[in-house]
């Protein structure tokens, strides 16, 4: 069994203990964990993964599965802010495939990567829910409407010295 | 319920829990499928078997449609055809067609509805997904291209083996199979993905690329390894066995193999196997020669021997992997020919320790129940036994249990690969065995919760009320690392079970005083009332594959065949009359004792059947100084051992693949292996080696055509072996008592013969509380003040083995495991060396910490030779040697 210590502080295994104490079985608490260690560490890695599981007495294998299968979920280090592109039908007809090109230009980088600065991450994803304020991305928690590739500079600009 | 439903035009009754699919095949009718197999959870993933059903507008899958009352359900439909063509097509798609060197051709089931279904032509003309593909570990392949996504070696590993070293990661079109973070494979290598991949995804490594599939011929047998008895099935060709399958559905096992019976064939046709006999010239060298002048040698030394120095001077010891052919013949052999009662196995300290406990106290001498119980067993207490590693099938039988909800608590010196799994696994120092069972026992009598009907029938229980008053539960839990509430909790689950037995093994009877724990055990079985019906019974448990079957066969000092004592006369009469020849009078030497004689120079002549006491006996150096001063050594062997080495006369027997006999199982029941190919170069089955031997030294009694004729004569002489003959066993093995009068129901289905023992309970006559007086069967002494526990690993099984590549691949070389916590005691570091001295002698070895050993316990695996267990292990007779618990000092090295 892992130690706690090995992979998180104090506040952040404290406040796994009660993620895990609303559910009556430990095994429910798999995906609000892991999302909270997704949002506490930046990434998912394999100490972290391994210590959920044993945590909540699931095999190792299925952290991992569970974590491969969300793309709010990363096992590798992303950057500080996770620039998400809704590239479905809705923001595709209404320019997306331009705010994409823009952002790419923009951060230098492909779809996939992260910024040499470690600061942005970008990732295409389908649907996040606002078709009817296409084309929409979302940085981190927040939701952008409309988004034009003449806007992205701004955007991304207003990220660069957030934690 | 039953349901009446329509399939293609035909009616059928079926029970209304089963699925269309098992309905249909009831029928005949075979519905194509990929994800769908026996014993494991249904998904409908792969939606190859769907069909019309009367009434539901879209095509079922039947695999997941349960049955019911006035379906009318269609297979043959042009619409379930068309659905059938486009699913092989979209597998299809990124299948790659690479049959032409993929080992599972031939046997694929893509390539086989493909050709039955399927179109000669693709719509698709996209490039095929390439994934990644690389090797997962040493003996098992992964190829992702092949990958259908079926999901059946995940749900095995899940549902069967409870390891989950598989998952599905990913998702949508990139979804793989694989184990965590895509690291290598971290498992127990049981082989069930294997054999569940309906196409190449999962291959074994060890065949790789050296067989076609249909090349080989298939045959049936026993699994050599432990005493579990699984079936197996040989793939051989041209006499060499390429590979083990499973025997789907066949043999206790149902299938079901380790990772022992299904990597562990390539010690048959090894290149190091002696093929031809040998003989020590006046040189002093080992050299070849003919089966004649062989066995020539050995007629004449050994009856030279008996005939000089008496029978006490020539002593045999045979290994319990043998069959009770070999067995019987090789009692036979050393009894009636070489006039000597002097014949053990390996395992005779175990039949010497426990079965006397268990014949006092029960009347049996062997495990009561059938391993099939503990399938449904609901409260299993498993004492000083690793269950998954001695019996690995057994232990899945264990997890199915718990899968179950049945309540399994282990009381063993460490963690086990159930621990994960158990309700309940209590980490107990070697020693404090009996004060656990104690502390059940009095919790049981303190909250009443014993068995009314053992009241009235045993009688009164102040006696063992009185054993254990001087302890509070308190003490008790101190002394055995538990809490109270884990024995109380223990107690009132297994006392409250419909169905609850104990399993034990030898890390709890094969120490000093070991047989008390059995003695308590065996209280709290009687306590309790749970003994003499199904479900509810005693397993002893020793990994030897025929430890039984020695024991049945009179492979014993002091038993002759059928359990019989060799100081009555009127047994001895019997069998003599039935060998026409003479048994003598006197007990024999056991196994370690015939060792002692012959370090004194008592023993002139040893017989060694298949063990290698170098490697597994006690004794070290004083060992090997008694062998080379042998006057004449005779081993009988697969391979040229360090035993073999000092040999007179060598001769090449034949393993298991190669032989017909029977083996009997650790649950009673002999069953019939078959011989596969023939024996390599000049060897032979050891019963013919027996027969032809005795047949060398002037008796015709031991000429005999072929080991069911020595079947016959066991039968004869074996009066619970009475109905067995080899033809009665083709289908299925019999738990004994099986008499001639039992033969009639081996017609009816599922007759599997004697499952449980002691149906009326204990008889009058017996002892039924031991009421054991003390709490701890021994303890350390201040010089040699840490346990070891000698014992097995997964991977092996004895020193047999070493000489199997693949599984040395998962297991070569022995380190002491122990505590983090007792390394830091001893200031000895993870992967450092230290000196294991004990009062035998010593040797260096590597450190490995491990959190799943006990602190103050040491663990060290006795297969390699890395570790020469037999230098620590404490010769002695019977009472006096240590060959599975033996205490130590540990020396930085």
């Amino acid at each position: 069994m892992m130690k706690s210590t090995e992979v998180f502080s104090a506040k952040e295994f404290s406040d796994m203990e009660n993620i895990r104490a609303r559910y009556q079985e430990p095994a429910s608490a798999i995906l609000p964990l892991l999302h909270y260690v997704q949002g506490a560490q930046g990434h998912l890695s394999e100490q972290a993964l391994t210590f959920v599981a044993e945590f909540i007495g699931v095999p190792h294998v299925r952290t991992f599965e569970v974590a491969t299968y969300y793309t709010m979920l990363f096992t590798e280090p992303v950057g500080r802010h996770l620039v998400q592109v809704c590239r479905n039908l809705s923001c595709h007809v209404n320019g997306a495939e331009e705010v994409l090109q823009g952002l790419k230009r923009e951060l230098g980088i492909d779809v996939g990567a992260t910024t040499p600065d470690r600061v942005f991450t970008l990732v295409e994803v389908e649907c996040i829910g606002a078709c009817d304020h296409a084309p929409a991305m979302m940085i981190d928690g927040d939701l952008h409407r409309s988004v034009t590739v003449d806007s992205v500079s701004r955007i991304l600009n207003s990220y660069r010295e957030k934690p | 319920m039953m349901v009446r439903l329509t399939i293609d035009g035909r009616q059928i009754m079926v029970d209304g829990h089963v699925n269309v699919l098992d309905a249909a095949s009831k029928l005949g009718i075979h519905i194509p499928t990929f994800c769908h197999q026996a014993r494991l959870s249904d998904l409908g993933a792969c939606r190859m078997c769907l069909v019309e059903v009367e009434g539901m507008g879209k095509l079922q899958t039947a695999c997941t449609l349960a049955v019911n009352d006035g379906m009318v359900v269609r297979t043959d439909t042009p619409r379930v055809e068309k659905a059938r063509r486009m699913m092989l097509e979209f597998l299809l798609i990124n299948h790659p067609l690479e049959c032409t060197v993929c080992d599972a051709s031939g046997e694929c089931t893509l390539q086989d509805l493909a050709f039955k279904h399927g179109s000669a032509e693709t719509r698709f003309k996209g490039k095929k997904r390439i994934l990644r593909d690389h090797i997962i570990s040493p003996l098992i392949d992964r190829n992702l291209n092949r990958c259908i996504q079926c999901k059946r070696c995940v749900r095995v590993c899940e549902e069967i083996q409870g390891v989950t070293a598989l998952g599905m990661s990913y998702r949508g079109a990139a979804t793989v199979v694989g184990p965590f973070m895509d690291k290598s494979l971290d498992c127990e290598y049981c082989s069930h993905c294997i054999w569940s991949c309906p196409v190449g995804a999962i291959t074994s490594r060890a065949m790789k690329h050296k067989v076609r599939t249909w090349e080989m011929e298939k045959s049936e047998a026993i699994c050599p390894y432990c005493s579990c008895g699984c079936t197996l099935s040989y793939n051989y060709r041209d006499n060499v066995v390429y590979r083990v399958t499973h025997a789907e559905g066949r043999g206790l096992n149902m299938g079901s193999l380790c990772s022992k019976g299904f990597f562990g064939y390539d010690v048959i046709n090894h290149p190091d196997r002696i093929t031809a006999p040998m003989v020590r010239d006046a040189d002093g060298v080992l050299r070849r020669t003919t089966w004649q002048s062989a066995l020539e040698e050995v007629a004449r030394n050994m009856k030279r021997i008996s005939r000089e120095s008496g029978g006490k001077a020539v002593g045999g010891i045979a290994s319990d992997r043998l069959t009770n052919e070999d067995l019987y013949l090789f009692q036979k052999l050393m009894r009636m020919v070489f006039s000597s009662n002097n014949v053990d196995t390996p395992s005779g300290l175990w039949s010497r320790t426990v079965v006397p406990v268990l014949e006092k106290r029960m009347g049996v001498r062997a495990a009561t129940n059938s391993l099939d119980d503990l399938n449904y067993t609901d409260a299993l207490l498993i004492v000083g036994c690793d269950i998954t590693v001695a019996n690995p099938i057994s232990g899945l039988k264990v997890k199915q249990a718990i899968r179950r909800g049945g309540l399994v608590t282990e009381v063993n010196p460490g963690k086990t690969a159930l621990s994960r799994l158990a309700r309940r696994s209590l980490a107990v120092p070697v020693g404090k065995e009996l004060a656990l069972v104690k502390g059940l026992i009095k919790v049981i009598l303190e909250e009443g919760l014993y068995d009314s009907e053992t009241l009235g029938k045993y009688g009164k229980f102040s006696e063992l009320e009185f054993s254990v008053r001087d302890k509070s539960l308190k003490e008790i839990a101190r002394e055995t690392d538990c809490s109270v509430d884990e024995i109380t909790q223990t107690a009132r689950e297994f006392a409250g079970a419909k169905k609850a037995s104990i399993i034990f093994g030898e890390t709890a009877v094969l120490q000093a005083g070991g047989e008390k724990v059995l003695e308590a055990v065996i209280d709290l079985l009687v306590l309790t009332g749970k003994l003499g019906q199904e479900g509810c019974g005693l397993y002893p448990i020793l990994s030897g594959t025929n430890f039984q079957g020695a024991l049945d066969m009179g492979v014993s000092p002091n038993w002759l065949p059928g359990h019989a004592a060799v100081s009555s006369d009127s047994e001895r009469k019997r069998v003599e009359k039935a060998w026409n020849g003479k048994v003598p009078k006197d007990g024999g030497k056991s196994a370690y004792e015939m060792i002692q004689a012959a370090a004194a120079g008592k023993l002139k002549a040893l017989y060694l059947a298949g063990v290698n006491p170098l490697a597994t006996f006690p004794g070290g150096e004083d060992l090997e100084k008694a062998l080379k001063k042998m006057e004449f050594l005779v081993v009988q062997e697969l391979f040229l051992t360090d035993t073999a080495k000092l040999a007179d006369v060598v001769l090449p027997a034949t393993s298991l693949a190669e032989k017909n006999g029977t083996l009997t199982n650790v649950e009673r029941r002999v069953q019939k292996t078959s011989k596969a190919i023939d024996g390599l170069g000049h060897s032979l089955p050891d019963w013919k080696i027996f027969s032809d031997l005795g047949v060398a030294c002037g008796e015709e009694g031991m000429n005999y055509l072929n080991s069911s004729e020595v079947m016959d004569e066991i039968a004869s002489v074996v009066p619970f072996y009475s109905g067995i003959n080899h033809q009665i066993l083709a289908d299925n093995g019999l738990q004994w008592p099986f008499s001639r009068d039992d033969a009639r129901e081996v017609y009816h289905e599922g007759y599997l013969g004697t499952r449980h023992l002691l149906p009326e309970g204990l008889s009058k006559d017996k002892q039924f509380f031991a009421a054991v007086p003390v709490w701890e069967t021994h303890s350390a002494d201040s010089k040699y003040p840490m346990t070891l526990v000698l014992g097995d690993l997964l991977f092996h099984s004895g020193s047999f083995t070493r000489y199997s590549e693949s599984l040395n691949q998962l297991a070569a070389q022995a380190t002491l495991l122990m505590n983090p916590q007792t390394g830091m005691g001893l200031d000895v570091q993870d992967g450092s060396s230290v000196r294991a001295v004990s009062t035998q002698g010593e040797f260096t070895v590597t450190v490995s910490y491990s959190e799943d050993i006990a602190p103050g316990m040491l663990f060290l695996p006795r297969h390699f030779k890395n570790a020469p267990v037999s230098a620590l292990m404490i010769p002695g007779p019977d009472d006096q040697a240590r060959t599975a618990i033996v205490h130590v000092r540990v020396v930085k090295a």
